[in-house]
């Protein structure tokens, strides 16, 4: 009999702190989701734009000068990087994803997993996970600035592409959540071009062999200016 | 007399093989100098060699009075030359071979005197004709017209009837003659063949293995004198034993085969004729030629040594 | 000696056979246009596959890359065609019998072989401007103007469309230097030969066995490789390679590997400098019997 109550008790202290676990889960899934919203809202105001910067890639393996770039974008997700003509080399899923287009669906479950700081400020960290179990996006960590509704930074691991770090500064639009600067790293192991399929047929050398090795790669625009909601024409996504 | 071409103790050897050896020679101005020996003799070794085409191995070569090796360029502006076969640009026409040929010889001609000359060659009418359509003949004349284009003081002919038919060997040689006698050019003319040469050159030398045989000037190389006269008649021992026994016993030459051989004056044929026939000789045939060509064919036909011809 | 010069050209261009390579180039450039005009963007996706997890915006397949492709296969053409006129020189006059003509004539057999050799080089010098003018204008005109795309064995080279033509500049010059030893080589063996086809499939021959062994991974011929002329031929390639700073950031202007062209180009020039002073040397000391 007491071994049976015993039981009973220890169950619904289980069953207890499962319910407290729970409850706090939710109520944290709520807050991040909340503020998910929020954040939302405020990209949402912005429906288009046409935003001139500057390109750098710094990837071991790609020698690509510093260009002028174009970005056009579009709800719900489009998105366009134009180099006065020229061609520009990025890596996929990075830069070319606007932020907005991360958090477009309520297709995901939003985790609050505390509190840091970036850069100075205040960030709290949410961790959207999809739900989708063919997405490419298996997790998403992001520290968003809760004071301005800013999406400080974002880590992302996909399964094809690896794992990448988008980390953002604001300036004189930060009213729209625009940055004034994107920075993505990525690991530049998880980008190494095939042999055989080049255009060349020399054996060039790469040009210093150890920069290759565990280097991170890095893609960022530092953006001049913003043309917001004034329109921008489908015919420059196609 | 200046002496344009003077040859001292030239030699060319190939390993073991004498091409040249130890040859001198002149040619003085006004000269057809006839240059005389059967294939492989040594002739185109070395008028080659007097147009610097071949290294001597040894010997001297002195031209206008100049050495050779020291001033050829000099030496070369007043040579024109036909080398063997008269080998010009296929594709390009008579007029523009000509042309170039000039300019290769340091003058530049007008479109006149080109064609002038084209027309001294009767290839007037051709001039614009690619050289591929040719006959041998007219590429011998176009030849002929590059040789003497940029007016040489002396002209080398190197077997220039070789290939032609009989019109053609004339033409050359009525060419020569014209050349020697109205242009007062000198010429070396090699040839294979004496009674070419006996027509045209004033000099000749004959040579054998690269060595020199005979030289001398074509009036005393072929001394009327000097008249060998092949008999043959149906009673040869008979005819033998009455010139043995005769005023003509010192002319009789050693036989070569049955008929007997004679060294006399060419004008004395008449008179040994009448006398064979007064001494009831059956005469089947007399033939009569110059003892040098006797020779000349002996040393080109057998190859093998002969003795010395001596006039 | 330029009376010489102007001679020799004259009858390079007299000859129909000098016009084969300059037909020969154009056939093959169109053809080459021609296809990747028509499927030029399926080679380019093809190209860009091997590219996966990268994102490759704009004009690909424009007049710089086009120019670049043909080039490569091009500058093993062109050795070719240029040995047809440079081993036959020589060896082509023995056989026709002009040679003994033109050696009797008052010009010095230096100045003769030096200018038929310089001749060779204005023949080289108006093919390779023809190859440009195909591969590289033509090209331009019909694709258009874009940055240039560079796959490279180790590494992906983007080169801006402000910052190409003189990449094409320097490597034509140094395509002709090559081009020029190539000609040496045949001019070389045309000066023992009586006919042309000998010297012909001689250099031929040459090129593919130096090929050959320079591209054997053996220690052995590794020794050698960088002796061989051909080794040094396809150095054009370091002109569309740039330096980068310390952010990777790839410096127009520059080139990434100046020395390695410098080394290339003096290795080649030994070649043509020896060359020609042996084929000098032997048309001195050679008895002509042709």
């Amino acid at each position: 009999m007491h071994c049976a109550f015993n039981k009973f008790y220890r169950m619904k202290k289980f069953v207890l702190i499962l319910f407290i676990t729970h409850c706090s889960l939710f109520i944290h899934a709520q807050d991040a989701t909340a503020l998910i919203n929020k954040v939302k809202a405020k990209l949402d105001k912005v429906n288009d734009y046409t935003a001139t910067g500057v390109l750098k890639t710094d990837v071991a393996f790609i020698k690509a000068p510093v260009s002028k770039v174009v970005v056009y974008f579009k709800k719900p997700n489009h998105f366009r990087l134009q180099k006065n003509g020229g061609i520009s080399v990025l890596p996929k899923g990075g830069i070319s994803v606007n932020m907005g287009t991360i958090i477009s669906t309520n297709n995901f479950t939003a985790l609050d997993a505390g509190e840091t700081n970036i850069n100075n400020t205040k960030t709290k960290v949410v961790k959207l996970l999809p739900n989708d179990e063919n997405s490419d996006v298996v997790l998403s960590t992001l520290y968003i600035d809760e004071a301005n509704l800013l999406i400080k930074k974002a880590v992302t691991t996909t399964r094809d592409n690896g794992t990448y770090e988008v980390v953002l500064s604001y300036g004189k639009y930060a009213d729209y959540a625009l940055p004034d600067k994107v920075q993505f790293s990525f690991n530049a192991k998880d980008y190494k071009l095939p042999k055989g399929v080049t255009l060349d047929f020399d054996d060039s050398q790469p040009a210093d062999k150890e920069k290759l090795k565990n280097k991170k790669g890095k893609v960022e625009i530092d953006y001049a200016s913003y043309i917001i909601n004034k329109g921008v024409d489908d015919k420059v996504f196609e | 007399m200046q002496q344009v071409v003077q040859v001292t103790n030239l030699s060319k050897h190939y390993k073991n093989i004498k091409a040249v050896d130890a040859l001198s020679f002149t040619v003085n101005e006004g000269d057809v100098y006839g240059f005389l020996g059967q294939n492989g003799a040594g002739k185109s070794t070395t008028i080659r060699m007097l147009l610097t085409l071949i290294e001597p191995t040894q010997g001297d070569i002195k031209m206008f009075g100049l050495k050779l090796n020291q001033h050829r360029k000099t030496i070369l502006q007043s040579v024109g030359a036909i080398i063997e076969k008269p080998d010009v640009y296929k594709y390009l026409s008579a007029y523009n071979n000509l042309n170039l040929f000039a300019r290769m010889s340091g003058i530049h001609p007008t479109e006149k005197k080109l064609m002038q000359q084209l027309e001294m060659v009767g290839l007037k009418e051709r001039a614009h004709d690619t050289v591929k359509t040719f006959s041998q003949g007219m590429k011998q004349r176009l030849g002929i017209a590059i040789a003497l284009i940029h007016d040489p003081r002396l002209i080398i002919l190197d077997e220039p009837t070789n290939g032609l038919d009989p019109q053609g060997i004339a033409d050359v040689r009525n060419l020569i003659l014209h050349l020697s006698r109205e242009m007062k050019k000198t010429l070396v003319v090699s040839s294979h063949l004496l009674n070419e040469m006996e027509q045209v050159a004033t000099r000749l030398l004959i040579i054998d293995k690269g060595k020199k045989l005979v030289e001398g000037t074509t009036a005393e190389l072929f001394d009327p004198a000097q008249t060998l006269l092949e008999l043959d008649s149906l009673n040869n021992t008979e005819a033998l034993l009455l010139l043995q026994n005769s005023a003509w016993q010192t002319a009789l030459q050693p036989q070569r085969s049955n008929s007997l051989l004679l060294k006399i004056h060419r004008n004395a044929i008449p008179n040994l004729h009448v006398w064979l026939v007064q001494q009831n000789i059956k005469i089947v045939s007399l033939q009569s030629r110059h003892s040098l060509e006797d020779y000349f064919l002996q040393v080109t036909s057998s190859g093998q040594h002969v003795a010395a011809f001596t006039n | 000696m330029w009376q010489l010069l102007q001679i020799e050209l004259y009858k390079i261009f007299r000859r129909p056979r000098t016009y084969i390579a300059f037909v020969a180039v154009a056939v093959l450039i169109t053809i080459m246009q021609f296809g990747l005009k028509v499927d030029g963007q399926e080679y380019a996706d093809f190209m860009l596959q091997s590219l996966g997890n990268f994102d490759v915006q704009g004009k690909l397949l424009n007049g710089y890359m086009v120019c670049y492709i043909v080039l490569q296969l091009m500058l093993v053409h062109v050795p070719l065609l240029v040995t047809l006129i440079s081993a036959d020189l020589i060896s082509g006059e023995a056989n026709i019998g002009t040679l003994r003509l033109l050696m009797a004539k008052p010009y010095s057999r230096t100045s003769i072989v030096v200018s038929k050799f310089c001749a060779v080089c204005v023949y080289t010098l108006l093919l390779l401007i023809w190859v440009a003018f195909l591969a590289l204008f033509v090209s331009v005109v019909i694709f258009g103007k874009s940055d240039l795309f560079l796959m490279k064995n180790e590494y992906i080279v983007l080169i801006r469309q402000d910052d190409v033509f003189w990449r094409y500049g320097c490597a034509f010059c140094f395509a002709f230097v090559a081009l020029i030893t190539v000609a040496s080589v045949g001019f070389f063996l045309s000066a023992f030969a009586e006919n042309s086809i000998g010297p012909i499939v001689t250099t031929m021959s040459v090129i593919i066995l130096f090929t050959v062994l320079g591209t054997l991974n053996l220690p052995v011929f590794q020794a050698i490789s960088p002796y061989l002329f051909t080794t040094h031929m396809v150095t054009w390639k370091e002109f569309f390679d740039e330096k980068v700073n310390a952010n990777n950031e790839a410096l127009a202007g520059t080139l990434q590997n100046l020395p390695h062209i410098i080394h290339s180009v003096i290795i080649l020039l030994i070649y043509i400098v020896v060359l020609v002073s042996a084929t000098v040397w032997v048309m001195k000391k050679k008895d002509i019997l042709s």
